[in-house]
């Protein structure tokens, strides 16, 4: 029965690996626009009900309702993303993107599908298209001609403009998507997330329309991974690690003493 | 066998037990609203000889309130009173200390494990709508700029030592559920869970030495019987 105990630390072991990989992912981006912040949520496996039914607690019949419930360890239940707001850093590009409030912009991938992102850290094509750094079209695809320069306002609304014209010319409308469940959007290589059936259909808007945040230009959105809460984690997860080899060692003890009974 | 063999064996049985319990409280240290387990002993008497095993009654469990942490996500909610949120599972109603709330893709607040719905004080689910800034008061009122849209159900038991473990951080009991009278909601926060790794480190080296012990005794026991039947097997010879 010591082997259980050493199954079950083995468990904590496992999980808290997976904790310190998700923390190491987490500090490795924390320079990345956009990116939210992970937390592990760990969850107990089932209980083993030892119930020896009727067990007796004296001879004379009497019966206690024996209710010896042994947790069999931990699991690593899922890694959720935290929502909180990434800093507005200033870069003075007009087609550096950032979202004050809920949406995210919607980006055409070559095989059709749309992605989402708040990393909004556009430029220009070759042919003028407003794409991201790894060439996808943002919808719709809105075009500056050369020579142009862009101003975007909150709403979203492109306007490029030439040295010779006095009125700046309406290019595009740029509309975000909000989804009912943005937690449960699934990330993608590249900064970029994919519907799923948790997250909901997305729900596209003008920004700055009906809850949807504003368009700030010349701006992006930081990470929002905070360095003091992922090492105040690392700590949790090592400590967490050291309890657990502590209770497989005395597991280990207790196994080997059997051994050396009756020799 | 002999008695004292078995009494010792019992000590041992449920010195392992000890030991199973200790080490799934140390791979719990990080789960939220994960309470601690102890297990409790009773003698079980056997008048007609006059001896005493040793016997595992139950586990029970520590039900102080646990240390919050800061998440910042405005649907985690921590609670510093010992009451219980209650989830709907296919398993019937259950409870559990774990804030770490979300919502599906129809605007139901739900479990991040499990996705199970979290109910209000009249068992019902929690319908929130979607991107709106959501506010959750400490007595569980779930709020956002149109005005009150729900409130969270926190809810506590006559008799809170009668709660079983089961997956997923939940706890299954068959008491009634009144409404908890101690509510302390923090939004942006979760309860972690109440296990004391000091504590159960003690326990830890008292186990291991109980056991060693405990294994001694039996050796000399052993070594005593052994003995008794050489010298037994020399008399019979000699004679």
């Amino acid at each position: 029965m010591t082997l259980q105990a050493l199954a079950t630390a083995g468990t904590g072991m496992a999980a808290q690996q997976i904790l310190l990989d998700q923390i190491a992912n987490d500090l490795a981006n924390a320079n990345t626009t956009g990116y939210k912040r992970k937390m592990t949520v760990f969850a107990t496996l089932a209980s083993q009900d030892l119930r020896r039914t009727g067990s007796s607690s004296s001879m004379n019949g009497t019966v206690i309702p024996s209710g010896v419930n042994v947790g069999l360890g931990v699991k690593a239940a899922g890694i959720i993303n935290i929502m909180e707001k990434g800093p507005l850093l200033p870069t003075e590009n007009p087609l550096h993107l950032a979202i004050d409030g809920v949406g995210y912009f919607q980006i055409q991938l070559p095989d059709g599908r749309v992605a989402y992102t708040r990393a909004g850290e556009f430029e220009t094509g070759p042919d003028g298209m407003i794409v991201t750094q790894d060439g996808y079209s943002l919808i719709p695809g809105i075009t500056v001609e050369t020579g142009q320069t862009v101003n975007i306002n909150q709403n979203g609304e492109v306007y490029g403009k030439t040295k010779d014209t006095m009125v700046p010319v309406k290019l595009g409308q740029i509309e975000l998507s909000k989804f009912a469940n943005a937690n449960g959007l699934e990330p993608m290589e590249g900064n970029l997330l994919l519907e799923t059936p948790a997250s909901g259909a997305p729900v596209i808007t003008a920004p700055g329309t009906d809850g949807t945040g504003s368009i700030a230009s010349g701006y992006l959105e930081g990470s929002n991974v905070n360095a003091i809460l992922s090492i105040t984690d690392l700590i949790k997860a090592q400590r967490a690690f050291e309890m657990n080899t502590k209770a497989a060692k005395t597991a280990e003890e207790m196994s080997r003493e059997i051994k050396n009974l009756g020799a | 066998m002999e008695i004292s063999s078995l009494v010792g064996l019992s000590h041992l049985t449920a010195l392992q037990r000890s030991l199973e319990v200790i080490t799934d409280n140390m791979t719990q240290i990080n789960s939220p609203g994960v309470l601690q387990e102890d297990v409790m002993f009773s003698a079980f008497l056997d008048p007609s000889k006059e001896v005493s095993f040793v016997q595992d009654i139950a586990t029970s469990k520590k039900l102080t309130p646990a240390a919050l942490h800061y998440t910042g996500d405005p649907l985690h909610v921590g609670n510093a009173g010992t009451g219980w949120f209650s989830v709907q599972t296919p398993d019937g109603t259950l409870y559990t200390r774990n804030g770490l709330f979300t919502l599906n893709n129809e605007g139901q607040l739900i479990s991040s494990i499990g996705n199970y719905p979290i109910l209000n004080e009249g068992g019902g689910p929690i319908t929130i709508p979607a991107n709106q800034n959501v506010q959750i008061s400490d007595d569980g009122t779930v709020s956002t700029q149109q005005g009150i849209i729900d409130k969270i159900g926190v809810f506590a038991f006559e008799n809170p030592y009668n709660i079983t473990r089961g997956e997923n951080n939940l706890y299954s009991t068959k008491e009634n559920p009144t409404p908890a009278k101690d509510t302390k909601l923090t939004q942006g926060t979760f309860s972690g869970s109440n296990i004391d790794p000091i504590t159960e480190t003690n326990k830890l080296i008292l186990v291991n030495r109980m056991y060693q012990s405990q294994l001694k005794l039996l050796e000399n026991q052993n070594r005593l019987e052994s003995q008794t039947t050489e010298k037994l097997l020399t008399v019979t010879s000699a004679a």
